[in-house]
């Protein structure tokens, strides 16, 4: 009898499982099947992508620690995209002896249907998928057989709205944004702006700007111009406060890889920053909060800066301080036949250790095929952001005699001496020429040249 | 009472097993969830003739798709690999029919690939490298389906060692795979080198080495189904010429200064510098152009290392003899010209150094190279004979006509007549 129950147990068992096995199922949540729906938003992303002359630039990434290149494709209904990019891989490849070059070569495009849409770019472009080869790319330092450069050439298409897609990459999952740009804009020159950009946001020769957070406290930017920018606090200790970031420059504006949060000690707020879009300054806006910016120091403090040599330019110089300029190279050469080459200023402009830190004028003269070296220290007396004073030290034997016989060096000397300047730039970040205008006379202009 | 119990029990288990299997009668199949694929070419893509082209010579005739444009899921991910440029897919598409599919259907029978053959062929552009052993992949076969070239994009169709290495050979010997992945090869193949592979080092080796082991190539020492594929491949792909230097290079003796590090390099010739016989002062060398015949002033023709020569100089042989009528002239008892010392001089009357012997390494590791590689081809012979029907000495002399008279310009007129 035992046994009887076990087996009765044992088949009820069985039942039970039976019948649930016939429990209905819910109601299916969307109206179509999933492949249906994959393939109705893969229809859907074809559409978008050619939509509107099929134009559109991306800021592409590789990995965390390369700066992102961009690109413009443009895509067509017969299965054909033309890439253009304008970068320095392209140019190994064509051209080693140029620094970044221009390049633009059609292959094919398609979306694909796997767990969802996917863009592939399924035959191989060589201005495109250099970076996900793994041969080696001729001319450069690193040996990127096997590896590449961990670029991706199919995307998981995640998200569309207000002509931007935001694609993953579905190898090596780098974030990449594309964005629609006029179809009727030429690849070449897009590209050229772009390089031009790149070289006005930042420049080697102003070595040090600044993250201005919303608080008013400052984090340094150092190697803005790799596109590989490190950032820490003004007060605080690179060694062990530096957090490093890639960035792409783009046609508008300057992007970090992934977003950065800074502490601004001076309101105690944490900010997040990724977007800067270039401003008619020449300073970079965040578009994440519309406050914070990137620009270099003040520009009386770039102008005075112990660490940069500055150089007079005369040709553009205007007003009172152009014609005294002027005057006194024309005396120079009236006294005894010296010409000016040029006349410098900042710390750097006398090789001697000796010097160190001391700020000078420094002119160098050519006489009947010799060059004469005459100098003046001075000091700076800064006034506001925008404004400073030369207050003027001791001349060399050299200078003094020159300035002794020379009425308009006198002249141009004590100008130099009794001006407040006033300066300003076309570019707030990358303020390599400066105006120095008479702040009582605007019209009344020295500029300088960073060297 | 057991009876009934027995009998209960039954019903009880057959309802229940009844139920379970009834249970589910009500559902039905829907429809497929999957879209509908469009199997006829689109006219309006670029790659249209190309595409249509593929059908009509893959698809409709062999049920092959050729898969030129590259998805990375169809490919191991772990990898770092491009697609295909169009031309060059286009090429290889074109040779792949010419030098592999047409052979086979000319020379085997026009069935043969349609049974046999890949279903699916996979255009890689890049090799498949590992970094860390160094090594790239050439090809794969998958399953007796799947074809998968890679390296396309570096497709030369002006350099037939090149196409040869690299695609042609490749071809075949993932071919060679699907067959012995439909039938089992001979098991006498895989003695004929038994204990001499090395899967993790046979990129180490050196082509004379393992030609001498009896493997056609370093990586037909891989693995035995790698050596089966590789001998079958280059005895098709590889000319008559390459076959005499692989019999030379397998006939000779290999040796290392480094003993028997596999890592080490070998050579197959050494000599002694100034012929001092001393094994610490041995030099070697692999270079046949150093390995030089050398005829002795007695006549007798040895092997010397290039035109380097000891600090001794031939002696003739005595007596010798002060000429009368110029007593500054010698000659030896063979009437030679020697000096007042008893050394030879040459016509220029200059004394004849005594060259550095040269010596060909000798063949201890006790394996015949030239046999082993000519009973493993015997075998793939007699196996593709039996198993396939197919003559390979009759596939080889095909390939190696088309080979060498291919004309891509003419091949490419397929792609460009299609309408």
């Amino acid at each position: 009898m035992k046994k009887l129950y076990k087996f009765s147990a044992f088949a009820a068992v069985l039942m039970s499982a039976s019948l649930a096995s016939c429990t209905h199922e819910e109601a299916d949540i969307f109206e179509e099947s999933a492949a249906n729906r994959t393939e109705m938003a893969r229809k859907a992303y074809r559409e978008i992508l050619l939509d509107k002359g099929g134009k559109w630039q991306m800021e592409y990434f590789t990995t965390e620690e390369e700066h992102g290149y961009v690109y413009l494709f443009t895509f067509r209904n017969d299965g054909s995209v033309t890439i253009s990019g304008h970068n320095e891989y392209i140019g190994m490849l064509t051209d080693p002896s140029a620094k970044s070059t221009y390049g633009s070569e059609t292959s094919l495009w398609t979306i694909l249907s796997d767990n969802g849409p996917v863009l592939s770019f399924n035959s191989y472009n060589n201005i495109f998928h250099l970076f996900a080869s793994p041969e080696d790319i001729p001319n450069t330092e690193r040996d990127e057989q096997g590896y590449g450069h961990s670029g991706d050439y199919e995307f998981d298409l995640m998200d569309y709205r207000n002509d931007t897609l935001h694609l993953e990459g579905k190898k090596h999952g780098a974030k990449i944004i594309m964005t629609r740009v006029d179809a009727a804009i030429d690849d070449e020159i897009y590209m050229n702006e772009v390089v031009a950009m790149a070289d006005s946001f930042f420049n080697a020769k102003i070595p040090t700007v600044y993250v201005n957070l919303p608080g008013g406290y400052r984090h340094i930017v150092l190697n803005g111009a790799s596109q590989l920018p490190k950032f820490y606090p003004e007060t605080g200790d690179y060694i062990t406060e530096w957090v490093g970031r890639n960035a792409i420059i783009t046609h508008d504006g300057f992007t970090l890889g992934k977003p950065l949060t800074l502490c601004d000690s001076i309101d105690g707020n944490h900010y997040t920053v990724q977007h800067f879009i270039r401003q008619d300054d020449g300073s970079l806006l965040c578009t994440d909060d519309g406050v914070t910016t990137i620009t270099a120091d003040a520009l009386n403090k770039v102008a005075t800066d112990s660490t940069l040599c500055w150089r007079f330019d005369p040709a553009t110089s205007v007003g009172e301080l152009g014609e005294s300029f002027t005057a006194f190279t024309k005396g120079l050469t009236e006294y005894n036949g010296s010409s000016l080459q040029y006349m410098n200023f900042g710390t750097t402009v006398i090789g001697n250790t000796k010097y160190i830190k001391k700020l000078f004028f420094r002119l160098k003269l050519k006489k009947a095929g010799q060059y004469l070296n005459i100098s003046q220290a001075y000091e700076v007396e800064r006034i506001g952001k925008d404004q400073f004073r030369f207050v003027l030290g001791e001349m060399d034997k050299n200078m003094a005699q020159y300035v002794s016989k020379v009425p308009a060096f006198q002249a141009f000397i004590d100008k130099l001496g009794s001006t407040t300047f006033k300066c300003s730039s076309s570019s707030l970040l990358a303020p390599i020429c400066i105006k120095l205008a008479d702040s009582q006379n605007e019209s009344s202009a020295l500029y300088i040249n960073v060297q | 009472m057991k009876l009934i119990n027995k009998y209960i029990s039954a019903i009880v288990m057959l309802s229940a097993a009844t139920m379970g299997f009834t249970s589910c009668s009500d559902d039905k199949l829907g429809e497929t969830i999957f879209p509908d694929v469009q199997e006829e070419v689109d006219p309006t893509l670029v790659t249209y003739k190309f595409d249509k082209w593929l059908k009509e010579n893959y698809l409709d005739v062999y049920n092959l798709d050729f898969r030129y444009k590259m998805q990375d899921v169809g490919t191991d991910m772990n990898y770092n690999l491009v697609p295909a440029t169009f031309q060059k897919a286009q090429d290889l598409a074109l040779l792949a029919k010419y030098l592999w599919f047409d052979v086979y259907k000319d020379v085997v029978n026009p069935d043969f690939l349609k049974q046999y053959g890949p279903r699916i062929i996979h255009l890689i552009g890049s090799p498949a490298y590992n970094p860390n052993s160094g090594t790239m992949i050439l090809g794969l076969a998958e399953g007796g389906i799947k074809v998968s070239l890679f390296r396309v994009n570096s497709l030369d169709v002006n350099s037939a060692d090149q196409l040869n290495e690299y695609y042609f050979k490749t071809m075949h010997h993932e071919f060679a795979h699907i067959l012995h992945q439909t039938k089992t090869y001979p098991a006498k193949f895989n003695t004929i080198s038994v204990g001499k592979y090395d899967g993790s080092n046979w990129q180490d080796r050196q082509e004379g080495v393992v030609l001498s082991m009896g493997f056609v190539t370093p990586y037909a020492s891989s693995a035995y189904r790698e050596d089966f594929a590789e001998i079958i491949a280059n005895y098709i792909v590889k000319t008559d010429a390459q076959w005499a230097r692989f019999y030379d290079l397998a006939s000779r003796g290999w040796e290392s200064p480094s003993g028997d590090d596999p890592n080490a390099v070998f050579y197959c010739y050494y000599y002694y510098p100034d012929n001092v016989v001393d094994e610490e002062k041995k030099q070697y060398f692999s270079d046949d152009n150093m390995f030089l015949d050398y005829e002795t002033p007695d006549g007798e023709v040895i092997k010397v290392y290039g035109n380097k020569v000891t600090k001794e100089y031939y002696r003739g042989t005595a007596p010798y003899t002060q000429d009368s009528k110029d007593p500054s002239k010698y000659t030896d008892a063979k009437g030679r010209a020697v000096d007042a010392s008893g050394f030879l001089l040459d016509s220029r009357g200059k004394l004849i150094p005594i060259p550095v012997n040269a010596y060909a390494v000798e063949d201890k590791d006790g394996i015949d190279g030239p046999a082993a590689l000519t009973e493993k081809i015997q075998i793939a012979r007699e196996w593709l004979h039996d198993a396939f029907g197919v003559d390979l000495d009759k596939l080889r002399d095909e390939v190696q006509k088309r080979q060498a008279n291919f004309d891509i310009k003419e091949l490419r007129k397929q792609l460009e007549d299609v309408q």
